[in-house]
């Protein structure tokens, strides 16, 4: 009977212990970490770790960051030097640029609570179909030495009809 | 208890009796894991309250800050759409976009204005894109800084779009 007292208490505190636990790090047996909570509970901060609903979003954050900074060379670069291989590297950088930005488009408008839970599951696959169909169909335009910077640059070249 | 349980069990006429059975009951306790408080969006928020969309568009009087920060939005909707559409004409195998355009027999004014329309939103979001990476530094955060580089940035964009549209 005490013992399953003190394990209906411990089971009690454990929205404490989970979040002392992420803080502290110590691995402690429940009934241990009952007497600890007990005697601590004023040193044990229980505030919720600040962070998006979906998880940690730094290292994707970051990575745009680098990729927006990247392509501030990569764009005058690829329209300066007429070469495959800026054109291979324009079109993953610009597809990745366009995917991660329509990305949070479709998370952002394509809401759960505005069209169901199927809509937006078939929207984030289908931009996913559509960024990879992209980035194939520039690295073909590449790969027949039509990339986006040369056929952009041709378009430039025509010469008005009169 | 089990001595109450045991009675129970040989008194057959009670057995059933619930007032008995409920003073016989043994209670288990099992721990579990807790389970953290469900945490309401923004928008079910809003709707439990029956508010409005926040910002409520249709009322909100539009300001530089809001207009440039959609605009930054739709131009690069729109130049997704180019890059798709060049992605999507090359993965079919059709590579004549440029010899179709030059079939059009496009007179100067049409082919500025073709020009233009790849050259303004490329502009907009290339010099809106690197106000956004100073404010990603932590730079020209505040109210009048977000208004003066908002200006600058419009005036630099219609510059390099007219550039780019006349001069190459």
């Amino acid at each position: 009977m005490a013992l399953s007292m003190l394990l209906r208490s411990s089971s009690r505190l454990s929205p404490v212990l989970m979040n002392a636990s992420r803080i502290s790090c110590a691995p402690v047996t429940p009934i241990l970490a009952n007497k600890i909570a007990i005697n601590n509970s004023r040193q044990i901060s229980v505030s919720p770790i600040r962070q998006s609903a979906t998880g940690n979003h730094v290292a994707l954050w970051q990575a745009e960051r680098a990729l927006s900074v990247g392509l501030l060379g990569i764009v005058p670069v690829s329209f300066l030097i007429e070469s495959q291989a800026s054109e291979y590297l324009l079109s993953l950088a610009l597809v990745m640029h366009f995917h991660w930005g329509l990305e949070a488009l479709v998370t952002d408008y394509v809401r759960e609570e505005l069209f169901g839970s199927l809509l937006p599951k078939v929207s984030h696959v289908l931009l996913a179909l559509i960024s990879a169909a992209t980035l194939a169909g520039l690295f073909m335009m590449a790969y027949k030495d039509q990339g986006l910077a040369k056929t952009t640059r041709k378009i430039w070249a025509i010469q008005p009809a009169n | 208890m089990a001595l109450c349980l045991a009675r129970n069990f040989c008194n057959r006429a009670t057995i059933f009796n619930p007032a008995q059975l409920s003073s016989a009951r043994y209670v288990s306790i099992k721990v579990v894991p807790a389970t953290q408080p469900a945490v309401e969006g923004h928008d079910a928020r809003n709707a439990r309250f029956k508010r409005p969309q926040s910002p409520h568009l249709t009322i909100y009087k539009p300001q530089l800050t809001s207009m440039l920060s959609i605009t930054h939005r739709g131009t690069g909707i729109l130049l997704s759409s180019y890059v798709i559409a060049a992605g999507i004409a090359g993965i079919s195998g059709d590579f004549s976009v440029v010899s179709s355009i030059e079939a059009l027999q496009l007179g100067a004014a049409s082919l500025a204005a073709l020009k233009f329309s790849i050259a303004f939103p490329f502009s907009y979001h290339l010099v809106n894109g690197i106000r956004h990476l100073f404010w990603d530094m932590g730079k020209f955060l505040s109210i009048k800084e977000v208004y003066t580089t908002g200006y600058a940035m419009l005036f630099a964009s219609i510059v390099l779009s007219l550039a780019l549209t006349f001069l190459f």
